[in-house]
């Protein structure tokens, strides 16, 4: 039976669990879930309080799980879980535990934290697991809604920047004269004002391509 | 050539350089862009950088390197407020060092765009080239090279990271007054803020660059962790970048035209190249990066005999200076097509990877989330 693996940082209820569940049954494999409590280690200070979060935030945490064991015997499922504090050590540990899977899913997790294990990058939690991963928003199914706002952005970013390099730039020369290479005040600021917008325009159009050549989502977008 | 102050005057020379260089050949156009593509790929993938590519490319186009960095410090400028933009949130910032830094950076920018002009006034083109040249080596042979030997070690399963050396010295370097910098959990002497401050903010405005001397300065000499390191610099980023551009501006040194181009490759590239960091192993991605710099600075050195004869300090015969010409840019724009082509085949290996991963497990309708469990 395959093994999946899916993690996910949670501060109430895991967001996309059901997404994994999903896709654990469709393939008729094994789920193991690895929830993680997010810890602010940058501070000394109330500790007392956030020993006191931390403990209310796995009972809450717990409690789910314990549900979602029993939807998971309904619709045919193996699962187990494990809620850790999201530190570094405590992360490659359960990893390890829950080695070894065929694919690891991960949900809404902030890979800041992993830093210290020299891990900035699913790619780099593939190489240390040995194993595919995949953030879970590559594997839902595209948004035709969000395609066509991509097109929109691209139509209109795209005609301003056609202006941008085909009537504007043509007249820089010229400008250099009048202000930008005058080695005035007003010249220099003309530059730090003219600069922003057009690599807002221009970086606007070209953000659109990867995105609707699927790059991004290959890439888990904000992994 | 034109003598005079370096900043408030701006000589009919510069002002023609650059319609000189476009003029002089309509492919130049597209070198520039491809150069901006290359940077523009290599800074996404790298997370900093590109200035090693782009200013000395465009020195190979027979742009003089102040004006080449002028370009490249605007162009940045703009680059990181996309930066800021594209991420969102800056992350972990410790904004007391920011401005610590950022203060003495200033002052090393402006300190750098003096020298540069004052190289350009006197010296004219072939010694403003020179002296940049010369930065680059020095500064991207010690780098590229430190790069190699830890991406060497980490292949042969060895530590990762560089040597602490700088740290454990800086931790000697108790001198008072102390500061303490909560967030990010050190206690750094005023005086190597000062000094390292000052030497990340001249070599940004000497060279053009930026989060590539910034973030390992301040993990290996301050003894910052990484995540705040990268988050601080990119805050600082924009208001170097920004700074830099506005005295090279005042200087009349940054001709928009360069920066455009530049722009019209690199804003397609750093978004293939950021995704790339996600999809391509970091061994792979620290190999590339060290080899590139060290090819870079192997081209700057190729460039140095040519304006030592322009300076009239050797003599080359015209044979001589067409071979050192060439060899400074094919490998410059060798290595860097090299690389730039090695890391879009990998990325969109990794792609192709991913969706026959998704075509294996992804969903193809959406689900109906139930409350709760």
């Amino acid at each position: 039976m395959e093994k999946i693996v899916f993690v996910e940082q949670v501060d109430r209820e895991p967001k996309n669990i059901s997404y994994a569940l999903e896709i654990a049954k469709k393939k008729g494999a094994h789920l193991s879930a690895l929830f993680l409590i997010p810890v602010v280690v940058e501070t000394v200070d109330w500790i007392e309080t956030q020993e006191k979060q931390i403990r209310e935030k796995e009972e809450k945490i717990a409690s789910f799980a314990q549900a979602l064991e029993e939807r998971c015997r309904k619709e045919g499922v193996e699962l187990e879980w494990k809620i850790i504090q999201y530190r570094p050590r405590a992360f490659m540990q359960a990893m390890k535990e829950f080695s070894p899977a065929e694919l690891i899913i991960v949900g809404d997790v902030d890979l800041k934290p992993l830093a210290e294990e020299d891990i900035k990058h699913l790619e780099d939690i593939s190489l240390r697991m040995n194993c595919p991963v995949l953030s879970i928003k590559t594997l839902m199914p595209p948004e035709k809604k969000s395609k066509a706002k991509v097109w929109v952005r691209m139509g209109v970013f795209g005609a301003l920047s056609a202006l941008s390099y085909f009537v504007f730039f043509p007249h820089i020369e010229e400008l250099n004269y009048k202000i930008y290479m005058t080695g005035t005040l007003w010249g220099a600021l003309a530059v730090l004002f003219t600069v922003p917008i057009h690599a807002y325009i221009y970086g606007s159009f070209t953000e659109c391509i990867p995105k609707l050549i699927g790059l991004e989502k290959s890439a888990g977008s904000d992994h | 050539m034109a003598a005079g102050p370096v900043t408030g005057h701006v000589s009919p020379e510069q002002l023609q350089i650059v319609t000189q260089v476009l003029s002089s050949s309509p492919w130049n156009y597209l070198w520039v862009v491809l150069l901006g593509f290359m940077g523009g790929t290599l800074s996404g993938f790298i997370g900093s950088g590109g200035a090693f590519l782009m200013t000395p490319g465009m020195m190979n186009l027979g742009v003089p390197g102040v004006m080449a960095v002028g370009a490249n410090i605007t162009h940045k400028f703009g680059k990181a407020m996309m930066g800021s933009k594209k991420h969102g949130e800056l992350g972990h910032v410790d904004k007391k060092l920011a401005v610590f830094v950022l203060t003495t950076a200033l002052l090393g920018i402006k300190l750098a765009v003096w020298v540069n002009g004052y190289f350009f006034h006197h010296l004219g083109k072939a010694g403003s080239s020179l002296y940049v040249s010369l930065f680059f080596i020095i500064t991207l042979s010690l780098i590229g090279g430190s790069m190699l030997k830890d991406a060497l070690r980490t292949a042969r399963g060895g530590d990762v990271g560089p040597s602490k050396a700088l740290l454990k010295l800086s931790s000697k370097l108790r001198i008072p007054p102390m500061i303490n910098f909560p967030v990010a959990g050190v206690k750094i002497s005023l005086w190597t803020i000062l000094i390292v401050g000052t030497a990340v903010g001249y070599m940004a405005g000497t060279i053009g660059v930026g989060g590539f001397i910034g973030v390992p300065a301040m993990i290996y000499v301050f003894g910052v962790p990484t995540v705040v390191a990268a988050g601080t610099e990119l805050f600082l980023a924009m208001f170097m970048g920004a700074w830099g551009a506005f005295n090279y501006a005042l200087a009349g040194f940054v001709d928009l035209r360069l920066t455009f181009l530049l722009y019209a490759g690199s804003l397609v590239g750093i978004y293939i190249g950021a995704i790339g960091t996600s999809l391509v192993k970091e061994l792979y991605i620290r190999m590339v990066t060290s080899i590139l710099i060290l090819l870079c600075c192997l081209s700057r050195a190729f460039a140095v005999p040519d304006y030592l004869h322009k300076l009239h300090l050797i003599q080359l015969s015209d044979k001589a200076a067409a071979w050192f010409e060439m060899a400074s840019k094919i490998s410059l724009f060798a290595s860097g097509g090299v690389a730039t082509f090695l890391i879009i085949y990998w990325t969109f290996k990794g792609h192709f990877e991913k969706q026959r991963l998704v075509k294996k497990y992804g969903l193809v309708e959406s689900i109906k989330v139930p409350s709760g469990a």
